[in-house]
Order: C-alpha cells, then sequence, then structure tokens
C-alpha cells in the first residue's frame, strides 16, 4: 500500500473519529492541532486504524507518537513487511 | 462486531441533548474497577434506543468502596434508581497476584463478601443494583487443571462467578449483567485488549463496549416492563420445511427429513420458551384443515397445538391475524414478536402494526436459534412457578373468547362449557382464599364488609345463626378456582345477606342464578319465607346496584343511596341455569 493510499484512509478513519470533516492529514499535525484528539478519542482512532487496515499496534507505539508524518510511517512498514 | 457500531454509538450517546421525546428517565449510576469514561456514553446510547431517558453518574475510577461506604458521597446526593457495578477480570487479577499464597483460596469468598457488602447497602437505599459475572481470563497456570485449583486464576474466577451467581439470586433488587457469557460469545482472545489495559485501564476491546451497554439496557427494560410475552409464528418453512398444503404431511421437513433437524432444533427451542411462559400463536396463510395437520398427524413435530393459545390459519393479511390475536389474548401489539420466514409477510406486517418486533429472520433454518438469541428479546427479571402457568391460562382465555364468537346463542354457549360447580358451607381449609375473595373483590361486591378470616371463622362455627357459603367453578377449559361468597345470617322467618361478592371473570355464566336457586332451597328447608338483600354503594361497585331485581326482590326502602331489597320467596321462580354440581374435592 503507498502513502498517498494510507493517508486517504486515515483522512477517513480521522475525519470520522474526531468528527470533522474539514481534517486535512499532515505530516507535522499533532494531536495538538486536531479539536478532538485527545486521549480517549485517540484509543478510538487507533481501534480504526487497526481493524480498517488490518494491522496490530503494541503499547508502545500508541503511547509514543510524535506526529502524524510518523504514524503513517509506521503503517507504512507494518503493511508493507 | 465491528468498531464502527462502537463509534456510532459513541456519537449517539455523546450528543443526546434534552430529553424532547419526554421518555421516562433512568436515573444510573456506574461505579467500576475499570475506565468508564466511554462506556458511559455507549450505555447512554442503548438505554436511550429502548426508550428511556438516561441520566448517567460516572463514579470515580476504582472508587467503590468509598461511593458505597459514605452516605454523603456524590453517588448518593445524585440519588440513582440503578447502579451499574462494572467489574473487571483484570481488577480481579491484580487482587489475585496480590495475595499471598496461603490466602488465594480464601480470595474469592472475601471478593463476594465486600460485593455482597455494597449490594447491601446500595439496596437498603432502594436502589436496583447491576452487577456482572467476570469474564474468563487467559492465564491458565495450571493448563487443563486450572479450573480444579483455587490457586489459579482461572479457578479462582470460576469460584467467583459461581459466588456472585448465587448472592444476586438470593438478595432482592440485584440483577446480573452475565458478562462471562457476553466475552465467551465473542471468544475471550478477542474480547481482551490486553494492550489497551495496560495502557488505559480497558477492560475489552472498545468494539465491545455496545455489548455490555445492551445487555445492561434489557435488563433495565424489563425491569421496567418491557418486555416481550408473545411469540406469533408462521407454520410453511418457519415450523417446518416444505408447505404443507403442496407437500402433505409426508412431504414436509420437520426431524430427520431434509433440513427437518433445523426446524426440529427450533421447535424445541420454542417449547422452552412457553414453557418459561411465553405465549405462543401461530399465523399461517393456509387452510385450517391443512396448517392443522401436522400438529395432528406428523410424529416428529416437537410443538403440538395445545401448545398454542391461538391458532389462525387463513387467508386474510397478517397484520389483522395479528392485531386480532392481539385482541383475544388483551396484550399490547408491542409484546409480540412475530417470526415469518417469508420478507414480504415481515414487510407488510411492520407497516400494518409497527409496534409488534420483527425480526429479520435469516436464510438458514438452523441459524434461527442463534439469531434470535441475539437480539436479547427474552429478558427475564425473575422466574416464578406462576410464569410457567400463565401460556395455559392465555390458552384457555383465548378458547373461551372463540366458542362464544361460535354459538349464536348464548344458552348452547353455556351448556358446552360443561361447566361444574361447588357450592359449600363455609370449611376451614378455605377460610384463607374466602377472606382474600371479601378483601379484595371491588365491583361485583353488595356490602363491602370486608369481613376478616376471624369473622369468617365464626360464621362458619355459628350454625344456627349463619348459612355462609362459597363457590367454585370450573368449566372444559380450566379451574376457577373459588370464585364467589355469600354470607347470610337467620333472622326470625327471614334470611339476611350481609355480604355477596363474587369474581367478575366468571360474570353471566349463570353463577348467580344457581347460587340464588340454592338460598331459596334453604328457606324452604328451615322455614324461612323471605330474603333480604342491601345494596350499599362505594366508587367501584355500581354494577351490582339493581343485581337483586332480576331475581324478583321488591325494593323496600332508599335511604343515602343504600337500597333495600325484600324477595318473598312464594313469589321466587327458578332460574334456568346450565351449570352441573359437583361435590367438593
Amino acid at each position: 500500500m503507498s502513502r498517498e493510499e494510507i493517508v486517504s484512509k486515515i483522512t477517513e478513519i480521522f475525519r470520522d473519529v474526531f468528527n470533522d470533516d474539514s481534517i486535512v492529514i499532515e505530516e507535522a499535525m499533532t494531536a495538538e492541532d486536531v479539536e478532538e484528539w485527545d486521549s480517549l478519542s485517540h484509543i478510538d482512532m487507533i481501534c480504526m486504524v487497526e481493524e480498517e487496515l488490518g494491522v496490530k499496534f503494541i503499547t508502545k507505539e500508541i503511547s509514543n507518537l510524535n506526529n502524524v508524518g510518523e504514524f503513517i510511517t509506521l503503517l507504512e512498514n507494518k503493511i508493507n513487511t | 462486531m465491528k468498531t464502527n457500531t462502537y463509534l456510532k454509538m459513541l456519537k449517539i450517546g455523546s450528543r443526546l441533548g434534552e430529553n424532547n421525546n419526554n421518555y421516562p428517565e433512568i436515573r444510573l449510576a456506574l461505579l467500576a474497577d475499570n475506565a468508564t469514561q466511554q462506556l458511559v456514553k455507549v450505555l447512554k446510547a442503548a438505554i436511550f434506543a429502548k426508550g428511556f431517558y438516561p441520566v448517567i453518574y460516572e463514579g470515580e475510577f476504582n472508587s467503590i468502596p468509598l461511593e458505597v461506604f459514605n452516605p454523603e458521597s456524590n453517588l448518593f446526593n445524585f440519588d440513582p434508581d440503578y447502579v451499574l457495578l462494572n467489574l473487571s477480570s483484570q481488577g480481579y487479577r491484580e487482587r489475585f497476584y496480590a495475595v499471598k499464597q496461603e490466602e488465594k483460596e480464601h480470595l474469592p469468598e472475601n471478593y463476594v463478601n465486600e460485593l455482597t457488602s455494597y449490594l447491601e447497602i446500595l439496596t437498603e437505599k432502594q436502589c436496583e443494583v447491576i452487577v456482572n459475572t467476570l469474564a474468563m481470563p487467559l492465564e491458565r497456570f495450571f493448563g487443563n487443571y486450572s479450573a480444579n485449583t483455587l490457586y489459579s486464576l482461572y479457578g479462582s474466577i470460576l469460584e467467583v462467578n459461581k459466588l456472585i451467581r448465587q448472592c444476586v439470586k438470593k438478595m432482592a433488587g440485584c440483577h446480573l449483567n452475565d458478562i462471562k457469557f457476553i466475552a465467551a460469545h465473542i471468544g475471550i482472545n478477542h474480547w481482551y485488549d490486553e494492550k489497551l489495559w495496560t495502557h488505559s485501564k480497558y477492560m475489552c476491546a472498545p468494539k465491545y463496549f455496545p455489548r455490555i451497554a445492551e445487555s445492561v439496557a434489557n435488563i433495565i427494560s424489563a425491569k421496567k416492563g418491557k418486555i416481550t410475552k408473545c411469540i406469533v409464528l408462521d407454520l410453511d418453512n418457519t415450523l417446518w420445511g416444505g408447505v404443507i398444503g403442496d407437500d402433505g404431511v409426508q412431504g414436509v421437513e420437520i426431524g430427520k427429513l431434509g433440513v427437518g433437524e433445523a426446524y426440529g432444533q427450533f421447535q424445541k427451542y420454542l417449547l422452552e420458551l412457553k414453557n418459561r411462559g411465553y405465549i405462543l400463536a401461530v399465523c399461517s396463510k393456509n387452510e385450517h384443515e391443512n396448517a392443522i395437520l401436522p400438529f395432528k398427524e406428523h410424529p416428529n413435530m416437537k410443538l403440538k397445538e395445545e401448545d398454542f393459545a391461538v391458532f389462525v390459519a387463513n387467508w386474510n393479511n397478517k397484520g389483522s391475524n395479528i392485531k386480532h390475536i392481539a385482541k383475544v389474548l388483551n396484550i399490547g401489539l408491542d409484546s409480540m414478536v412475530f417470526i415469518d420466514d417469508s420478507p414480504f409477510e415481515r414487510n407488510q406486517v411492520r407497516e400494518m402494526v409497527p409496534e409488534v418486533i420483527v425480526p429479520e429472520m435469516p436464510e438458514d433454518p438452523s441459524e434461527f436459534v442463534p439469531f434470535l438469541e441475539s437480539l436479547g428479546l427474552f429478558e427475564a427479571v425473575a422466574f416464578s412457578p406462576d410464569d410457567r402457568k400463565r401460556a395455559g391460562m392465555y390458552r384457555e382465555q383465548a378458547q373461551r373468547a372463540k366458542e362464544e364468537l361460535r354459538f349464536e346463542n348464548i344458552d348452547d354457549y353455556l351448556k358446552s362449557l360443561d361447566m361444574k360447580i361447588c357450592v359449600s358451607r363455609f370449611d376451614e381449609f378455605n377460610l384463607p382464599r374466602i377472606a382474600q375473595l371479601l378483601q379484595r373483590s371491588n365491583q361485583f361486591n353488595l356490602r363491602t364488609k370486608r369481613y376478616s378470616e376471624q369473622n369468617c371463622k365464626e360464621f362458619m362455627k355459628n350454625k344456627e345463626r349463619y348459612f355462609p357459603l362459597y363457590i367454585k367453578l370450573k368449566d372444559k377449559f380450566g379451574d376457577y378456582g373459588l370464585i364467589s361468597v355469600i354470607c347470610t345470617e337467620q333472622n326470625h322467618d327471614t334470611l339476611e345477606i350481609l355480604e355477596y361478592v363474587m369474581s367478575c371473570r366468571v360474570l353471566n355464566r349463570g353463577v348467580e342464578q344457581f347460587a340464588m336457586n340454592q338460598l331459596v332451597e334453604y328457606c324452604k328447608n328451615n322455614g324461612l319465607t323471605k330474603i333480604k338483600g342491601e345494596y350499599i354503594p362505594t366508587k367501584k361497585n355500581k354494577m351490582v346496584r339493581e343485581f337483586y331485581k332480576q331475581f324478583g326482590f321488591e325494593l323496600v326502602s332508599e335511604k343515602d343511596e343504600i337500597l333495600t331489597w325484600m324477595l318473598d320467596i312464594k313469589d321466587f321462580k327458578r332460574n334456568k341455569c346450565f351449570i352441573k354440581t359437583e361435590e367438593e374435592r
């Protein structure tokens, strides 16, 4: 799955989980930039991504995310290996 | 179950707004040893979906004893109707690991004793409490042997669940939320998401919160009286495979033939529901004589004709037939579940009677039972011997209604009922029921004297002065039991009726006529010439104001709405009635 495809999939998930259809994924984006992205909705988002993209995260990965760019790279590695 | 379903409920729950529909309010407090911020929202959505407006108080994380033992706590200030104790296996696991090896054996008992003390306090405060069984753990330190020892977490939780069940069963106001079942149904390997326990103390993957919430909502809803009572069943391809009108008794699939095994299983399942008090009814597009054939002739049919309270087989549309069934049984449409393999019939019933629950049945009859089970339609808050009898009582009632329609004239109908009456002087054995009827009867009650059991005993003993009667009735459909009481006193040449009550269920069957014949007979045999009856009005007994008139009584005085009636025995014309006497058993 290409980086673009991943971005398009998680855009949908972010919009749904964080209740904002105007969300546009950017590499530098963090939870600070999205109004409804808090610790609770973070877990909902993780669960949605696991289900929709068929991946599993480990505990460390859900607690230490610096920005969305890193998250996409993480997904890229999980999906394509 | 998809995460999407969870997200949808989460959104509904967090945007509930005001109670614009005027739903009845449910005040629920949620106390837990795990993270419940999201569960609360899902719970709101589930309760709302049942037609209630939830107001939920969420206790602080892991503070059950602090809330319960402090009468001034936020919990009690909130004043909940329901308290949900949501307990996690992980919470128990922490306790298990924390106790010393030699104390492990006592942990289940100690844990449930603590729980019992919470339940006692909460039920004392008139809260309904919902408490769960624990999901089975993945840890089995002893392998298969784990179930045998309290030194394994697995065996320990098995024991805890047993003790929780026992505790809930004996405490009024406590209800079991069977999370052990829910987790097993999903599969515990999927149920748990250990990284979410580690990270945020989630007792299970959040996509299963809706399952917990719906289970709780089912309990509350049933407790509030929203229960289904009647299952209306189609026949062809629902109770058996094939079409009886085309395939004949030999051709329909039931039991061994074809997919008959699956229909047999479905019938056995329905029979169990009937045994626990569900009313079964048939609503089929068929000729009646065809529809009835498999019940009469097919050896593998588990359900028999007499298992159904109402049997409707005709060519009318099913919506009208279901309305008719509801009327005959005198139950609400919203307490009925309609099961039919045909999407056409299901849709038509949904259109015509939207109150009726119409499950979208799967194509494969093997899936009928697991599918119906998944809908949570058959919630019970209690089970008593009376529940078992209920289905039979509805059947009797429906049959009487049916017979009444068939007869052109009422005498023929009364004759056909094959009524047997037992009229007897008061006896010790029947005194409690006699007194009860005197306390309870409101409408058919001439003087509303409310004589006590002690009074009745006096009537019984003093044979010189009193002639007190009770009446029992049965007919070919069933036994009504003790349905009328007449207390009379001899006063010179007059028999005075001190009290006369009857259950309205047996009105217009000829019981009153039969009883009056008996009274007159008694007068003749004992040299009495008159019967005196009095009517004292209450708010509810208007129906018997003129009761004595029909037997030839004369109104002799009317004072403060109190009517006094007199009958001269020689003016009495014996009443015609269609009841045979039967000696008391």
